[in-house]
């Protein structure tokens, strides 16, 4: 069976099933995901700018095909990050796409998870920041002030550590469980269990209350160079309540992914 | 059959639019209930009160036996938790072995769940309303009554569980009184109404425990299960 729009839509949110080899152009100025205005009396967020909590929505066109740094240059992969996303691209065309955590409903990661364009909750302690997103049951948790774990605790969003620079937050984040990809697309970047990523999180005023979220990407493994991408995420209190999310009930079964056309993707630590 | 670029953005599109235990102290600060959890005794079904029997309908004596019958011949195929760590939903969710954190904000009581990453969101800044389709969370909507988080929740999926053994309908609704019978001990009781299962209301206790602040390790359901761990707590079959 191959790949359907409805199998992608259900295992994946709504960019993927207008995934890269498929899709007619987006007409210019398109986005499907801009929300309507807030009210007058939306909540507001915290005047706090080391207070991050509330409900924040990444409202801006996904980048399927994330070739660019947010500098303009190209994604500086290496030959083996080039081989591996032809393999995958190949994968795809087939109609036969290779299924990557998000698909087989595991956490896909955090650039991942914070891309897609679903709303999160950051809720906030002295010790602890949590983002909580809508989907693929998504927890990232940011320790504050500590040092990472040893490296023998692998877990798919990684380890992450905080501390304050100013009204900065400066997220650093390593010792994945498996390989991810950065981009939400079928042919998305890799990334190798061992990358590391520093993310810079302010509050900014962007005609509204918005995130501003600078992460570095450094992966020997993939990349011939540390690259950057600069995302914005708004003020949503609208969204604060989530729509249910229950990948399991899907790809639990015994037939699992391959009922929507994907193949496996290697296992962790394989690629 | 290739991506229907017309068919997603149409669908983007409407998506896109559309505490010294036993003695009870008064506790005045509802962010009290703040903090990590863990239920006192682990058990796989709920705990009624006085050990009441369940006063099931006929339709709901019916599918219990049928699923205590199929859970003692070890086909788990009528519990999509134990089957495939579908979300266990409500109310069973509360019976969690693993901790859970409370957040009381302003708007939203959240408890986010260490099993499988589980989020439950109590919407405390809106009333009630039906919808279309209901979910294996249902919809929560809070209230505080003095220092109890009073949480009403309807809207659910039907053919669920409640716990190992007993069925839900969607004409479920669950109200919950949360209530700090210490600073350490979180009680919540559990009123459930299913006309189509029960002939009448009942409740169920659960009681907490405050745990040390922690992070959560990334509990992963579906690898757990690959590894041939069990998906949710054993259970005991039910005499």
């Amino acid at each position: 069976m191959k790949s359907s729009c409805l199998g992608r839509l259900l295992l994946f949110g709504l960019l993927a099933c207008c995934a890269p080899a498929q899709a007619q152009p987006i007409p210019p100025g398109f986005n499907p995901f801009l929300l309507p205005p807030l009210p007058p009396d939306a909540p507001k967020p915290s005047p706090d700018p080391r207070n991050l909590e509330g409900a924040w929505y990444h409202q801006d066109m996904m980048e399927v095909f994330l070739t660019k740094t947010m500098h303009g240059d190209p994604v500086p992969m290496n030959d083996k990050a080039k081989a591996l996303l032809r393999e995958r691209a190949v994968a795809d065309k087939s109609g036969h796409p290779l299924a990557n955590a998000a698909v087989r409903c595991r956490p896909p990661g955090p650039i991942w998870q914070r891309d897609i364009n679903f709303p999160f909750a950051v809720l906030q302690i002295p010790d602890e920041i949590d983002f909580l997103f809508e989907e693929f049951h998504g927890v990232w948790k940011i320790r504050m002030n500590q040092p990472h774990r040893p490296s023998g605790r692998r877990e798919y969003m990684g380890d992450s550590v905080g501390h304050w620079e100013g009204d900065t937050l400066v997220v650093d984040t390593t010792n994945f469980k498996d390989v991810f990809w950065v981009n939400s697309d079928l042919t998305g970047a890799p990334l190798s269990r061992d990358a590391h990523l520093v993310d810079r999180i302010r509050k900014i005023d962007d005609d509204g209350p918005a995130l501003s979220v600078v992460t570095t990407i450094d992966d020997p493994a993939y990349f011939t160079s540390q690259w950057s991408i600069s995302r914005k995420f708004i003020w949503r209190p609208d969204r604060a309540i989530f729509a249910e999310y229950d990948c399991e009930d899907d790809v639990g079964r015994p037939d699992g992914v391959s009922r929507y056309g994907f193949s496996d993707a290697p296992g962790p630590g394989e690629n | 059959m290739r991506g229907n670029p017309g068919l997603c953005l149409g669908v983007a599109l409407l998506l896109s639019v559309c505490a010294g235990a036993g003695v009870a102290q008064p506790v005045n600060d509802r962010t009290a209930l703040d903090g990590v959890w863990k239920i006192a005794q682990p058990r796989v079904s709920l705990p009624l009160e006085n050990e009441a029997p369940i006063p099931f309908t006929p339709v709901g004596r019916e599918q219990y036996e049928r699923n205590k019958a199929a859970a003692l011949r070890g086909d788990y195929g009528f519990d999509p938790t134990l089957s495939r760590c579908s979300s266990p939903g409500m109310p069973r969710i509360m019976l969690s072995d693993r901790p859970f954190k409370i957040f009381v904000r302003a708007n939203v009581v959240s408890m986010m769940f260490e099993w499988n990453r589980l989020l439950r969101q109590v919407n405390m800044g809106a009333s009630p309303s039906e919808r279309v389709w209901g979910t294996v969370m249902g919809d929560a909507w809070g209230r505080w009554e003095g220092d109890t988080l009073v949480i009403d929740s309807r809207n659910f999926k039907p053919e669920r569980l409640l716990d190992d053994l007993i069925p839900s309908s969607e004409q479920l609704r669950l109200v919950e009184h949360l209530r700090l019978a210490d600073a350490d001990t979180l009680d919540d009781r559990i009123t459930i109404t299913d006309p189509d299962m029960f002939t009448r209301s009942w409740d169920a206790v659960v009681t907490y425990k405050r745990q040390p602040k922690q992070a959560f390790a990334e509990d992963v359901c579906l690898d757990r299960k690959a590894a041939g761990q069990a998906p949710w707590p054993g259970r005991l079959a039910r005499p």
